[in-house]
């Protein structure tokens, strides 16, 4: 089971939108947002930029909300994925998914989302601010932690 | 390039769609032996019973073909498939081939017993079919088969004002989809409706001097006018056999998950082929329109140079019967009787209903009386779905409002009572 | 055309307007079983899912139709049907995941959402609680996504279900 995760760090981010450009260019052959995996939300009159992908929840419901099996967990990567070649377009996968991660192609008529890549997330390759990374699960979460404490000591 | 396919039925039609769609400006030929466009044979019974017009059967007009671009070449037969030079031959020509489709369909059985030459006799396949059993004017019916044909057949005549008997060789109705308890449902339901019903009959004669009189069983000889044969079908595999292709041991033309027989460039599809359960993964000869309309669209996908993998076939039978909706869906007991299957039955008022699992999965659903949240269960069939992963959803709630078809499904899993019944 | 109905079950508190006005509107008369649009309701949790097709690129329901009828329309959009074709032997009620199709006992034939044949959809223009839109999918994943941002932002965290997004409703609770 692939124990690494996309760990973003949301103060780094400055919505450049590289990201998504490079997403969209690596699956679709073209570059626009609506066909990138990773999307960043921006708020500019609140000043700040975040980018937005999947969560690879334990309990996926895109998965479950699929109704043909088109959205399927690659057994040894956990990865979840959409077979295009099975996806009947209903959508049901978009409405479910609670941070909006799921996308649809309109041009093919299919859904589609983050598929990590195949191993090497290109999101991560090109952010030159590395904003986001791919790392293991424990690493993010120390990490998580000493900024927590640097916080509470500077308090 | 051109593609040339044999049938006229649902599954050449799909494929010759497909193909004129993936490739605008490819050369497609149909050879059909019935000189009619493609109808639908599923509403037959519908047309014999007077709720559809003949006229409506057609699902293509000749003038649709042409705005396709298919050249057609109807009311012909396939004399040989010469592999070796890439030729149909039919009786008056030649017709040279890049790729083909094989979509030949099946033919009705009937036994070769006394009396089956006799004017009376018929089967319901085709319009031709149906056009002589209404010249005939059918008063004293017998129907020997009880499957779908037969059984809607049965109502049909029954409903016209027939004298209907329904003659089945094995000991229950519909025995292909429905296990013991559904099958004596439908048979109860039968018989409220003025048909006359006998199982664990076997026919061994028709009586009459030039034209039907009457059959005899092993147990009676009943009196009769009209005798209509639903036995069954043989697939029209000859042709393909000559040529070379392999026939597998059902009796259909072997293809693999992509309709490609054992020689490249020919596909097949249809009623034809030996096909494979989505459930069971085990090789079957699914005979029903929805599953040939889906193997010629990925005989054509293949074809046309887009590989599209067939997921196999799912049995799925739909027949209201004296008003109730009689549904079977997957796998039978009876499909499936070296496997230990799980059954859960339920019996409430008017309704029932079993679900059949293997290894905590569904793997086949038998209603009579239910019409809502189907769908649902046939979707968990198809994805193979743990059901204790929907049960838990559905005890929970938890995160149901993203997966709202669940709740479809809930009626038939949660084991009945008012809180589930959405 | 791309728009859909897009539902928010979590803002459904069951009412069931939009089943009257869409038998009204598309069957003539206001009985709630030749409604095309159906709320499934959950009486104990007071739970409400609403359902209506989702007009599928790769319909379960054409695929299983015996006669054919049911196609998409690449000019608006929709999964429509042939009516007059139609012999109701329900193979596509019973093939759709979503319960969409509905028996029409009068005509016995079987009918599904068509948008109110594009004009703005009665039953979106009904809701009273805002469950019901008539947009592009894509947009209410918008939303979400700039729900699951601002989560981000305060709480400095990976993001989480905005207290919005659809969710559990306990019998009893008000929105």
């Amino acid at each position: 089971m692939n124990s690494k995760v996309l760990f973003v760090d949301y103060h780094k981010c400055v919505g450049c939108g590289t990201c998504e450009m490079i997403c969209s260019l690596v699956h679709e052959n073209a570059c626009g947002r609506s066909l990138s995996r990773i999307r960043v939300v921006r708020e500019d009159k609140m000043g700040y930029s975040v980018p937005i992908t999947c969560s690879f929840c334990e309990k996926p419901v895109c998965l479950n909300a699929c109704p043909v099996g088109a959205v399927l967990r690659n057994k040894e990567t956990g990865v979840i994925t959409v077979q295009k070649e099975k996806c009947i377009g209903c959508r049901q996968c978009v409405q479910a998914c609670p941070f909006g991660h799921m996308s649809f192609n309109f041009e093919e008529r299919h859904s589609f989302k983050c598929d990590l890549c195949e191993g090497e997330p290109q999101c991560v390759q090109f952010c030159w601010k590395e904003a986001i990374e791919y790392i293991p699960l424990e690493e993010a979460l120390e990490r998580k932690r000493r900024t927590q404490a640097v916080k509470m000591i500077e308090e | 390039m051109r593609t040339v396919i044999i049938g006229n039925g649902v599954s050449g039609n799909k494929a010759a769609e497909t193909i004129r769609r993936q490739k605008p400006d490819w050369e497609v030929v149909m050879i059909s032996r019935e000189a009619l466009p493609a109808y639908s044979a599923c509403a037959l019974p519908d047309c014999l019973a007077g709720w559809v017009s003949r006229d409506d059967l057609f699902i293509k007009s000749f003038s649709d073909y042409r705005e396709l671009s298919i050249r057609t070449e109807f009311g012909k037969e396939v004399r040989l498939i010469d592999t070796a030079s890439c030729e149909v031959v039919l009786e008056d020509r030649k017709i040279e081939y890049d790729r083909l489709i094989l979509a030949s369909g099946s033919r009705a059985l009937i036994p070769p017993l006394t009396g089956v030459m006799l004017e009376g006799n018929f089967i319901l396949k085709s319009v031709f079919d149906l056009e002589r059993i209404m010249a005939h004017r059918p008063k004293q019916v017998v129907i020997v088969g009880s499957g779908n044909i037969g059984v809607e057949a049965a109502e049909a005549l029954e409903l016209r004002g027939c004298e209907v008997t329904i003659i089945e060789m094995l000991d229950r109705v519909m025995p292909k989809v429905f296990d013991e308890k559904p099958s004596a449902i439908i048979r109860r339901l039968l018989e409220e409706n003025g048909v006359r019903v006998l199982t664990g009959e076997k026919v061994m004669e028709v009586r009459g001097s030039g034209k039907v009189e009457g059959i005899i069983t092993d147990a009676r000889e009943i009196p009769c006018d009209t005798v209509i044969w639903a036995v069954g079908v043989r697939q029209n595999v000859e042709t393909a056999r000559e040529a070379g292709i392999d026939i597998g041991s059902l009796g259909g033309i072997k293809v693999n998950s992509r309709m490609e027989t054992n020689i490249e460039g020919i596909y097949a599809c249809g009623d034809c082929i030996e096909s494979f359960s989505l459930v069971t993964r085990r090789p079957e000869l699914s005979l029903l329109w929805p599953s040939a309309k889906r193997q010629g669209e990925i005989a054509g996908l293949n074809c046309s140079g887009k590989p599209a993998e067939y997921e196999g076939s799912f049995t799925l039978v739909v027949e209201e019967i004296c008003g109730k909706n009689c549904v079977s869906m997957g796998s039978t007991g009876g499909m499936q009787n070296d496997i230990q299957l799980q059954v859960i039955e339920n019996e409430d008022k008017d309704c029932y209903f079993r679900l059949l699992l293997d290894n905590g999965r569904i793997a086949g659903f038998q209603g009579i009386g239910h019409n809502e949240g189907l769908g649902a269960i046939m979707a968990l069939i198809k994805t193979k779905t743990q059901l204790s992963e929907v049960k838990r959803v559905l005890e929970t709630r938890e995160l149901l409002t993203m997966v709202p078809w669940f709740a479809g499904a809930a009626r038939y899993l949660m084991g009945g009572g008012d809180s589930y019944e959405f | 055309m791309d728009k859909r109905i897009v539902i928010d079950p979590g803002k459904c508190d069951g009412c069931g307007i939009c089943e009257l006005v869409c038998a009204a509107g598309r069957s003539g008369t206001w009985h709630p079983a030749l409604s095309r649009i159906k709320v499934k309701k959950d009486p104990i949790w007071s739970l409400n899912l609403p359902v209506v097709c989702s007009h599928c690129e790769d319909a379960p329901c054409g695929s299983a139709c015996l006669m054919n009828i049911i196609d998409k329309d690449y000019s608006t959009g929709l999964t429509l049907r042939v009516l007059s074709r139609c012999i109701g032997c329900r193979a596509c009620q019973v093939s759709c995941p979503f319960d969409a199709c509905t028996y029409d006992y009068r005509s016995e034939k079987v009918v599904n959402c068509d948008l109110c044949e594009g004009r703005a959809p009665e039953c979106v223009s009904c809701c009273p609680t805002g469950a019901l839109r008539y947009e592009r999918a894509e947009y209410f994943g918008e939303e979400k996504l700039k729900a699951a941002a601002r989560a981000a932002i305060i709480e400095e965290a990976e993001p989480v279900p905005d207290k919005d997004t659809p969710g559990l409703k306990r019998s009893g609770g008000v929105k």
